[in-house]
């Protein structure tokens, strides 16, 4: 049996769900608003996204890990929380091999903590809301 | 974890999880999206890499990669679960 069309399209939709939400993250940006939402990070724009703040997080995921799914709701709310504050990007590995590559990335999720545009953290797995929370608030 | 298709590969995970004295996570929708996470790899790369870890094309890299991965047994050990969640703590 191989993963079937529904499957396909169901995670076709989830792209485009995900795609919708950090375009409205990038709307923000351009309009000088706070940003409260993850923003899309490729190989193409990482350099620039580090340094757009102060304090920057990067969500390396993959759409098949069960680990990043279940800590994107936390990621989405620490971005809330953090408005402002700490910018946060996410980043398919399986869409841009270069910076994984990079990093060094050989699980997933991992968080990158950029501050200043350096490299200060790497968060390997899945983690609770308050343990990064409280991480990131370090940083600050 | 050589076998293709999810039915297969679900077989050999509950293989794997009884010789090794652990469970299947007991959430179904985790086990079946670890599965077919792990059927896509081995339909993209030929092996049924775990899809929480990242694939390096770097052979000796990525080997220890393969479910179940090399790091299976210490990570239930310390965590309850394997870093993917496929595998629990029996």
């Amino acid at each position: 049996m191989r993963a079937t069309a529904e499957d396909e399209e169901l995670e076709a939709i989830k792209r485009r769900l995900l795609k919708k939400y950090m375009e409205e993250g990038r709307r923000m940006e351009q309009a000088g608003k706070p940003i409260d939402k993850p923003l899309e990070v490729t190989d193409a724009n990482f350099e620039d996204f580090i340094r757009k703040a102060g304090l920057v997080v990067v969500d390396c995921w993959a759409e098949w890990c069960m680990p990043c799914r279940l800590m994107a709701p936390a990621i989405d709310e620490l971005a809330r929380r953090f408005s402002g504050r700490v910018l946060f990007g996410k980043l398919n590995v399986d869409h841009n091999p270069a910076t994984a590559a990079r990093f060094s990335i050989e699980a997933i999720p991992t968080l990158l903590i950029f501050k200043e545009g350096r490299l200060v953290d790497s968060l390997v797995g899945l983690r609770p809301l308050h343990e990064l929370e409280e991480i990131i608030k370090a940083y600050l | 974890m050589p076998e293709g298709g999810l039915a297969e590969l679900r077989k050999v995970a509950e293989r794997v999880a009884l010789e090794r004295g652990v469970k299947l996570n007991p959430d179904g929708r985790i086990v079946e999206a670890i599965l077919k996470g792990l059927l896509r790899n081995k339909e993209r790369f030929g092996k049924p890499y775990c899809p929480c870890r990242v694939v390096t094309g770097i052979p000796e890299k990525d080997e220890p990669k393969v479910c179940p991965c090399a790091w299976m047994m210490e990570d239930i050990e310390r965590k309850g679960r394997c870093h993917c969640g496929l595998f629990v703590k029996g």
